[in-house]
């Protein structure tokens, strides 16, 4: 066993960090906001990752990519979450749409959809959920039938991120109804400025941003954009997700609250002069994260361990998601909690403690649980997949 | 960065896991736990034999020159078998304690009988009245040019009646710390067992005017303190590991109850009141053993790694304690009887908790560690 990255790793992740010093903005502050300047912001900025070749620097050469070693890519996914994911949608580009065209695309496709994505001018969201089909997504029911030449899409996704600014979309869907539920449903490529797709943005605890529904009323989508076998969709879809989960590095935003909070508790006095590092929950509370910390980086690490030494399982990523989306939430209440009365207020009022960090946090936490398959499905996949339990 | 476990890793695993399956049973657990020693001295033998206890010391006094992060997965296979041996006090603490301290005629010697037999050397850190390994002796030790002579006593002792040296902290006449080496057969020591919930057998240790050698005082001072943080880092580690043992364990009886035990017409395990609780020890398990290795590794590398120690056992003791409950309520009245071998695995790790650091004493000491 080793500990430690790669020597080139950490080297990279210096000029990574001086890249994103340069050229994150102030008003940067994390992607769900409610602030007009960030879709083209993160536009801009994956096309100067593009630029030196740090966009899509997992992908093979062929396809626009330099053939990246695992722990590079770790080192992007850890700065880019830990700065609060200024690639915008497009990590979703790279971790698994643009892989997904690569396993499942035709050459066409992949000619005319993966250039783009590599150079970091297209953005893209995910139609998968919808109000009848969470975590049973396989229940979903919009439907593509057979037009004139072309599907014709009629149905609603729901809690689509990004879908306001997003060029394409990738639709999971039903082209062939009545047979079994994981049957019968395909994967289209939709170009989002087609006629009779409307975006009603979702107001919800993290702004107006972060979630949509999609309404789709008699869309045309040319055959060609089938990605995959018609009516193999379920199986294109489970790829998808797995490259989803392996994806994410959760851990990272745990380490920028973490060190945010030490240094509250070691720098600011309270109301009898002491700095609240002094008090027992305190130090106890920020203990226990660190060391929760190290785990949730640590049970990251061996799913890409296993991955490169050929050994993945379904069983190591759903462990790492369920481990670091709690620790997220511990975190945000842990760190209410220091920083106290005054947590409630929002980021911009002067007398909010870190700027709002905190409560910021707390709130954008609240969907990490749910969102890449909730824990539920995740301990299901754990108890039966790695325990052997019965369904 | 390479989680897996590397060649060397796995045989370890696997030698001790065929070893501990053909060598020792629940039975004999329970046998040995009943005795009146309670030690299993064949197992310790064999163990010696194999070269196992000395895995880690260096090659040149006859050791394997094997890191404690290999260390750590035979530690952990001991755990499943729930098997109790002196590996945590005497290759745990005692090697690292002896290499970390001024090198000497006398830990030359013990060094060398613990490389070349099977011999216990075991801690005697916890003071009758203190809270644990680390707090200050009320044991104290005089000098005189005639020699040094050492009186008070020691609580929870692991292996005292077995041990043929016990490495005893004390407090001098200027009131400095010190560690003194003591023949377990002087005229003075005498000890009786602690009934214990988990697996070691402790011994209550006292010393009446033990006269001991001048050259058997091994450290004093800082050096002393040092040494013995250097030699508890060890021990928390490797105990750590075995707590691991103990969950897989745990883990393995509660899942297969869950897969047979039927009620209202299903398996149990087919309810997510019961599914999701094991999900989560398999995840708490998993945490430990990684947070585990990256400290034995750290610690291998000869970098700082008091917060990793501290913070480890913090987070080992909280899952921990969640998970013997855990694995109880999955299993039901059953789990509470002692013909079934849960509660072997349930006590150790609850000992094990409260051992090598408690969560306040550790939460502390990482709390430091982490600049607060």
């Amino acid at each position: 066993m080793e500990f430690e990255f790669p020597a080139e790793a950490e080297q990279f992740r210096e000029e990574l960090r001086a890249f994103m010093d340069a050229e994150l903005p102030d008003w940067w502050n994390g992607l769900f906001h409610d602030d007009d300047r960030i879709y083209p912001f993160t536009r801009e900025f994956c096309m100067k990752l593009a630029e030196r070749d740090w966009l899509t620097m997992s992908w093979p050469v062929e396809h626009g990519g330099v053939d990246a070693d695992v722990w590079s890519q770790m080192v992007v996914r850890e700065e880019m979450w830990a700065a609060g994911e200024p690639r915008g949608p497009q990590y979703m580009s790279l971790n698994y749409i643009g892989p997904m065209l690569m396993e499942f695309g035709t050459a066409d496709q992949q000619e005319r959809f993966l250039k783009p994505m590599a150079a970091g001018e297209v953005m893209w969201c995910q139609g998968f959920s919808e109000p009848e089909a969470g975590s049973d997504l396989a229940a979903l029911s919009t439907r593509a039938t057979d037009a004139d030449g072309c599907f014709l899409v009629n149905g609603q996704k729901i809690w689509t991120s990004y879908a306001t600014a997003a060029d394409w979309c990738l639709l999971l869907c039903r082209t062939d109804p009545g047979e079994r539920k994981h049957q019968g449903l395909s994967m289209l490529l939709v170009d989002m400025n087609t006629p009779g797709i409307t975006v009603r943005p979702i107001d919800s605890m993290g702004g107006p941003q972060e979630f949509n529904e999609v309404f789709f009323d008699d869309v045309e989508v040319p055959y060609d954009c089938l990605l995959g076998p018609r009516g193999d969709g379920w199986r294109v879809a489970m790829s998808t997700l797995a490259h989803e989960r392996v994806g994410a590095a959760l851990h990272a935003r745990v380490k920028v609250l973490l060190d945010a909070l030490i240094e509250y508790a070691t720098t600011t006095r309270d109301e009898n002069g002491q700095p609240p590092a002094t008090r027992p929950s305190v130090r106890s509370g920020l203990v226990r994260l660190q060391a929760r910390y190290r785990a949730a980086r640590l049970l990251c690490y061996r799913v890409v361990s296993a991955m490169s030494a050929g050994d993945a399982n379904d069983v190591d990523p759903a462990m790492s998601k369920v481990f670091s989306s709690e620790l997220n939430i511990l975190i945000g209440n842990i760190g209410l909690d220091i920083v106290g009365a005054r947590g409630q207020l929002r980021t911009g009022d002067g007398l909010a403690p870190l700027d709002g960090l905190m409560n910021d946090h707390w709130v954008h936490s609240i969907p990490q649980p749910i969102a890449m398959g909730t824990n539920e499905i995740q301990r299901n996949i754990i108890s039966q997949r790695g325990l052997g339990l019965p369904r | 960065m390479d989680l897996m476990l590397n060649d060397t890793q796995e045989m370890i695993r696997d030698g001790a896991r065929r070893f501990l399956a053909d060598s020792l049973d629940p039975d004999s657990v329970r046998e040995v736990e009943a005795s009146a020693e309670g030690v299993n001295a064949e197992i310790w033998a064999q163990m010696a034999e194999l070269g196992w206890t000395t895995l880690a010391l260096p090659t040149d006094i006859g050791g394997g020159g094997a890191g404690l992060a290999d260390l750590c997965v035979l530690a952990e296979e001991l755990g499943r078998a729930a098997a109790s041996t002196p590996l945590v006090a005497t290759t745990g603490f005692a090697a690292t304690f002896l290499a970390a301290v001024e090198p000497s005629a006398v830990t030359r010697d013990i060094l060398g009988t613990l490389a070349t037999s099977d011999a216990v050397i075991t801690p005697a850190l916890v003071d009758a009245v203190g809270r644990d390994e680390r707090s200050a002796s009320s044991s104290f030790l005089s000098e005189t040019d005639a020699g040094a002579t050492i009186s008070g006593a020691k609580a929870m002792v692991p292996y005292a009646s077995v041990a043929q040296v016990l490495l005893v902290s004390l407090t001098t006449s200027n009131g400095e710390s010190a560690v003194v080496a003591v023949g377990r057969d002087a005229p003075g020591v005498s000890w009786t067992r602690h009934g214990a919930t988990g697996g070691d057998p402790l011994f209550h240790v006292e010393f009446d005017n033990v006269g001991v050698p001048a050259d058997n005082v091994l450290a004093r001072g800082r050096a002393a303190e040092r040494a013995i943080d250097a030699g508890l880092d060890a021990a928390t580690v490797l105990a750590t590991a075995e707590a691991v043992g103990c969950c897989e364990g745990m883990i393995r009886l509660a899942s297969e109850h869950a897969s047979s035990r039927q009620q209202f017409g299903k398996v149990i395990g087919s309810y997510q009141a019961v599914s999701h609780r094991l999900a989560d020890m398999r995840i708490n398990t998993d945490a430990c053993r990684l947070l585990v290795a990256e400290t034995a590794w750290m610690l291998d590398q000869g970098h700082d790694a008091r917060l990793e120690v501290a913070g480890t056992k913090v987070f080992a003791n909280e899952v921990i304690v969640d998970m013997i409950h855990a694995a109880h309520t999955v299993h039901g009245a059953i789990g509470y009887t002692t013909e079934y071998d849960l509660q072997l695995y349930t006590r150790r790790a609850r000992a094990f908790c409260l051992s090598h650091g408690d969560t306040d004493a550790q939460t502390e000491r990482a709390a430091v560690a982490l600049g607060l």
